[in-house]
C-alpha cells in the first residue's frame, strides 16, 4: 500500500499538469502578433508598441504589413520621445520602401523630428529629397508647403549656417511657386506668395555704412536706433580719449599708453557693435515681416500652428500642419 | 645715457610688444582648453561675489567676454567682450529675447547672436 500512493499521485499530478500544460499553449500569428501592436499604439503605449512591431516584422519577415510595422515603429518611438530610435526607423523606411507610400509618410514624419531637435538644415534636406523623388502631386504640393514655411520660419538659423548657401526667404518663395494650382487652392497659399514678394522692399540698415558712422563713437549705434547704446558708446570713448590725452600731456606716458590700449578695445567694440546692430536690426525686420505674413495666414485658417519652447542651446521654434 | 622720455617709450614699446606676442599664443592655447583668461577668473572670483549677480544679460558680462576670447582668439575676443560692456542691459532689452534664470529675468545674449554675420563656427 505504501508505494501504491505515491503512484497514484505521481499519475494524478501527471495529469493534471500535461492537462493544464496543454491550455496555456498559444499559438501566436501575424494577424495577432500585429493587432497586439497596434493596441499598445492605440492606447498610446508607444515605447511596448515599437517594440512589438519589431517583434511582427522579425517572426514574420515576408509579411505584406512589414512596411506599415516598420513605419509604426518609427512613430511609436517618435511619440515615445525616443527620437534617435524613430530618426533610425524612419530613415530606414524611406531608404527600404521608397515604393510604397510609407516613404514620404516617414520623410515627413523625419523632418517633423529634426525641427524638434532643432536641426531645420536637416528638415529642408530630407523635404528637398522628397520633393525631387516623389510623382504624386499631393506629396509635392505638401512638402513645397511645409519646406517653404520651415524656410521662412528658420530663415535666420540657416542663413548662419555655412552650408547654407541660398537666401531662405527667396528659396521659400520659389517652393511656394511650385505648388500646383490645386495646391495653392487647397493651402490658399496666394496671399502669402503676394505678401512675400515684398520683402524685398524692407527698410534696411546697411552694415558697411554704420562701420563708417561709427568712426565718430556711438554714430552707428545711433543710425541702427539705438539711442542709448549710442550715448554711453560717445561718452565712454571720448572719456577715454580725453584720460588718454591728458595723461600724454602730463607727461604720464605708461598711464597714457594703458588708457590707450583700452580705448583701442572700445573703439574697436564700437566699430563692430555697429556693424553687428545693423545686421540684428535687418534679421529682426524680416522676423516681424515673417510673423505678420504667418498671423494673416493664421486668421484665415487655423490648420497651421507654431510653438515656441527652450530646449538644450537656446529657442526653439517648432512648427505644425494638421492635414 | 638716454634722457627720461626715451627710457618711458622704450619701456611702452617693450609691454606693447610683450602684451601681443603673449596674446597670439594666449590664442592658441585658449582655443585648446577651458582654461580661463585671468584677469576673467580674477573678477568672477574675487569681485564678483562680493559686487553681486548685477547683470541683466545671460550669459552675463564676464563669461560672455571669456566665451568670446575662447572663441575667437585674445584679440577679437577682447574687441567683441568690450562691445557687449557698452550694450548691455541697454537697448539689446529691445532687440533679444528674454530668459528666466533663478526666478530672474535676464536678456539672452549669447556670442553666437553677435557673430553669426562673418563666423562659420
Amino acid at each position: 500500500m505504501k508505494k501504491i500512493f505515491p503512484a497514484i499521485f505521481f499519475w494524478v499530478f501527471l495529469f493534471f499538469h500535461v492537462n493544464g500544460s496543454c491550455e496555456e499553449i498559444v499559438i501566436v500569428n501575424a494577424q495577432k502578433q500585429y493587432q497586439l501592436a497596434q493596441t499598445l499604439f492605440e492606447e498610446k503605449e508607444f515605447s511596448a508598441a515599437a517594440h512589438e512591431y519589431i517583434r511582427f516584422f522579425h517572426l514574420f519577415p515576408n509579411h505584406e504589413k512589414v512596411a506599415r510595422a516598420k513605419y509604426k515603429t518609427g512613430l511609436s518611438f517618435f511619440y515615445a520621445g525616443r527620437l534617435e530610435d524613430a530618426g533610425r526607423h524612419l530613415e530606414k523606411i524611406a531608404a527600404d520602401f521608397s515604393d510604397s507610400g510609407f516613404a514620404s509618410d516617414a520623410m515627413f514624419k523625419l523632418s517633423e523630428l529634426y525641427i524638434a531637435t532643432n536641426a531645420p538644415g536637416k528638415a529642408t534636406s530630407v523635404l528637398r529629397d522628397l520633393i525631387t523623388l516623389t510623382n504624386m502631386p499631393q506629396v509635392h504640393d505638401r512638402a513645397c508647403f511645409m519646406i517653404g514655411w520651415l524656410l521662412l520660419d528658420k530663415a535666420d538659423i540657416l542663413k548662419s549656417q555655412s552650408d547654407y548657401k541660398v537666401y531662405p526667404v527667396r528659396e521659400a518663395e520659389k517652393y511656394f511657386s511650385m505648388i500646383s494650382f490645386k495646391g495653392k487652392k487647397k493651402y490658399r497659399i496666394e496671399d502669402s506668395i503676394t505678401s512675400l514678394k515684398k520683402i524685398s522692399h524692407l527698410k534696411k540698415k546697411t552694415p558697411a555704412l554704420a562701420g563708417v558712422l561709427s568712426i565718430i563713437p556711438g554714430g552707428g549705434f545711433l543710425y541702427c536706433g539705438r539711442y542709448r547704446d549710442a550715448l554711453v558708446s560717445f561718452l565712454l570713448n571720448s572719456s577715454l580719449i580725453l584720460a588718454a590725452h591728458q595723461s600724454f600731456e602730463n607727461d604720464n606716458v605708461f598711464l597714457g599708453g594703458v588708457i590707450s590700449l583700452v580705448e583701442a578695445g572700445f573703439y574697436a567694440g564700437n566699430i563692430y557693435g555697429s556693424v553687428s546692430s545693423a545686421h540684428k536690426y535687418n534679421i529682426k525686420k524680416q522676423k516681424e515681416f515673417i510673423d505678420k505674413l504667418k498671423q494673416e495666414y493664421l486668421v484665415n485658417q487655423d490648420k497651421i500652428s507654431f510653438q515656441s519652447g527652450f530646449i538644450k542651446n537656446g529657442v526653439a521654434l517648432m512648427f505644425k500642419y494638421n492635414f | 645715457m638716454l634722457p627720461k622720455y626715451d627710457w618711458c617709450y622704450i619701456a611702452w614699446a617693450a609691454i606693447v610688444s610683450t602684451l601681443i606676442s603673449a596674446s597670439q599664443v594666449y590664442s592658441q592655447e585658449e582655443k585648446q582648453s577651458n582654461y580661463s583668461p585671468g584677469i576673467i577668473h580674477f573678477y568672477q572670483e574675487y569681485i564678483s561675489p562680493i559686487d553681486g549677480d548685477r547683470c541683466p544679460m545671460h550669459p552675463s558680462c564676464s563669461t560672455y567676454l571669456k566665451n568670446c576670447v575662447k572663441k575667437h582668439g585674445s584679440l577679437k575676443g577682447w574687441i567683441i567682450g568690450l562691445d557687449r560692456l557698452v550694450r548691455c542691459g541697454r537697448d539689446e532689452v529691445e532687440n533679444s529675447p528674454s530668459v528666466w534664470i533663478n526666478g530672474k529675468k535676464h536678456i539672452y545674449d549669447p556670442v553666437k547672436n553677435n557673430d553669426f554675420w562673418w563666423s562659420e563656427k
